[in-house]
């Protein structure tokens, strides 16, 4: 399911650049693909689906947007040990969940990454093997 | 029933646990400090961190056999979720070169036209 959003994703990106466009500019499109599509696989029950999707969505430059009343908690927990500070920064939404939460939304992230990853891989390693035949 | 080793020390502010950095025990004081009610068991703290574990690729598990520590299994978690980082954007710097170099009538898209028509 996300092999065939991803693609879906990746050819959009083509036809939005023309011939114009630099490499590193259509590079942080396809890596924001890949988070999006990533996110939208793994649903809206994930914590860290919903708060990876809410930054990509969410566009620079656009100004305050009025803040929706959604219940949600916002105190950021203070961590003494700074590992768990860490995690908290490198997974999306983790710095307003409790502890044990925090590992459960790590564990699933990791697997979901590792499987964009293998993705990814396939996806090149077709390609440039097609690329070598011609 | 085990007995944890926990010291309790009281403050006006807040009564503090303090347990052995790196155990199980220090999770479930972490769990109980974070305020919520819930009530877990030292069983769903160790399959939480053998489920992490199992996560982490073969060769991190294979240089730390059997059980890690808690500390150190945050830190793997921590560096590998780095490395995955650092392959979706490298992965995607590479795609973004085979895509400049790939026209709309080369086989790669025919296949990716094909994938995505079923």
């Amino acid at each position: 399911m996300v092999a065939l959003r991803f693609l879906r994703a990746l050819s959009l990106v083509r036809c939005s650049g023309p011939g114009a466009r630099s490499p590193s500019y259509r590079a942080r499109g396809i890596r924001r693909a890949a988070y999006a599509c990533m996110a939208a696989s793994a649903g809206p029950r994930r914590a860290w689906s919903r708060a990876l999707l809410r930054k990509i969505r969410r566009r620079p430059g656009r100004g305050l947007r009025r803040p929706r009343a959604v219940i949600r908690r916002r105190r950021p927990v203070g961590g003494g040990d700074p590992l768990e500070v860490a995690l908290r920064r490198l997974v999306p939404g983790g710095g307003c969940m409790e502890y044990c939460r925090l590992l459960e939304e790590a564990a699933d992230y990791v697997k979901c990454l590792a499987m964009q990853v293998r993705l990814m891989q396939t996806i090149v390693d077709s390609a440039s093997h097609v690329n070598s035949i011609d | 029933m085990e007995v944890f080793p926990l010291r309790r020390s009281h403050s006006f502010y807040s009564s503090t646990l303090t347990a052995e950095t790196g155990s199980a025990t220090e999770l479930l004081v972490r769990y109980i400090m974070s305020g919520r009610g819930r009530r877990i068991t030292d069983e769903e703290i160790n399959e939480l961190i053998s489920k992490l574990q199992a996560l982490l690729p073969a060769e991190s598990r294979r240089r730390n056999a059997g059980r890690m520590s808690a500390s150190k299994l945050l830190k793997e978690t921590c560096s590998y979720i780095k490395s995955l980082h650092r392959e979706v954007d490298d992965l995607s710097d590479r795609l973004a070169g085979l895509m400049t170099t790939m026209d709309s009538n080369s086989p790669q898209a025919e296949i990716i036209r094909g994938l995505l028509r079923s």
